[in-house]
């Protein structure tokens, strides 16, 4: 195989295989906000901002495939 | 705008290499010093709009910060750090939208780019975080703040096996926080700069797919980049108060039980309120 094939394919795969974790979890994450919000609106204000908090958190593994296919792609 | 991960060396200050990233610091910095500095001149009783404005920013601030250290007085001491992180990240996420500025160009590319879009500015920004935590916990008290990672004092405290076995652990768990430590830096950079730089990717290569796709198709993708910028500056600045606030906790001597009563004393009043 040729080198630059190879690397598009890293990427692809890389990018492709990591989005699939933050993607459930960032599910999960805004779907129990909904819930809890949806049980007791008055709190919207306080669950809003802890809800962006976690799906940052849960969004990292994400932004680290993410990061990873940039540098197979631009830098190596 | 050009893709490069890399920054590019635009001139040399001396010894010093000067780059296009470092060139949009400058440019963002002076643009809101100047800002500031304009906009707080005129301050007085009765607000002006642009006071009114940067008032409801100061209060959201100050209600994280004092939920975060449970303290007015150390909360008002963090505020002009936070507030700086807050604007600078706020306002280079949001400099592509700038007219003009991405036009300068010498031989080979842009002079300006977005200083976070360049993973150095990114990584300069959480290792001040990283260096704030440890030094407050240091001041606060070192020995206990060392105890978070090199944990032996149940190691020599330990009388049996089961205990010396259960040490052990505790003592492997605080070299695992040394490598969690690092992997803050990491992610808190990491985070921010693939976010934005995932974003210009986005639209440039929405705008490269075909002649017709540069004019109106890049638009959402536009409007989609901005408004991660501004959920990742404002999700920068949270967890920089959530490391700064745990590891001083971390180095507070015992006062856990007095936190989690006032904790749950909040939780059940918000029960209350919900009920």
């Amino acid at each position: 195989m040729d080198i630059e094939a190879a690397k598009l394919l890293a990427a692809g795969i890389c990018m492709g295989l990591g989005a699939i974790g933050p993607g459930i979890g960032e599910g999960y994450v805004g779907g129990k906000a909904l819930e809890a919000i949806g049980r007791n609106p008055s709190i919207q204000n306080k669950i809003i901002p802890n809800m962006v908090v976690a799906m940052a958190i849960t969004e990292s593994t994400g932004i680290y495939a993410l990061v990873i296919s940039l540098i197979i792609l631009f830098v190596l | 705008m050009d893709i490069s991960l890399p920054a590019r060396v635009i001139t040399y200050l001396g010894p010093i290499p000067l780059t296009d990233g470092q060139l949009g610091a400058i440019l963002v910095s002076l643009f809101t010093i100047l800002f500031f500095v304009l906009s707080a001149r005129r301050f007085s009783l009765v607000p002006t709009r642009m006071q009114l404005v940067l008032e409801f920013v100061h209060d959201y601030i100050m209600e994280q910060l004092e939920n975060a250290f449970h303290s007015k007085k150390r909360a008002n001491a963090f505020f002009p750090l936070f507030m700086t992180l807050l604007i600078f990240i706020l306002v280079s996420n949001q400099f592509a939208l700038m007219p003009l500025v991405f036009e300068i160009m010498t031989s080979g590319g842009d002079v300006f780019r977005q200083p976070t879009s360049d993973l150095t500015n990114t990584l300069a920004l959480s290792l001040v975080i990283f260096l704030i935590c440890h030094f407050m916990a240091f001041k606060i008290s070192p020995l206990k703040h060392l105890s978070n990672f090199f944990n032996v004092m149940p190691l020599l405290r330990a009388r049996s096996v089961g205990a010396v076995f259960s040490a052990g652990i505790e003592f492997f768990i605080g070299l695992l926080n040394i490598i969690g430590e690092f992997a803050k830096i990491v992610s808190l950079a990491a985070r921010l700069f693939g976010n934005v730089f995932a974003g210009n990717v986005m639209v440039a290569v929405i705008m490269s797919l075909s002649f017709y796709t540069q004019f109106l198709a890049p638009l959402p993708f536009i409007v989609l980049s901005t408004f991660s910028g501004l959920v990742q500056s404002f999700v920068f600045m949270l967890l920089a108060i959530q490391f700064v606030a745990l590891s001083i906790d971390g180095a507070t001597p015992a006062q856990d039980e007095q936190i989690s009563q006032e904790s749950l004393e909040v939780g059940s009043s918000n029960i209350a309120v919900g009920a």
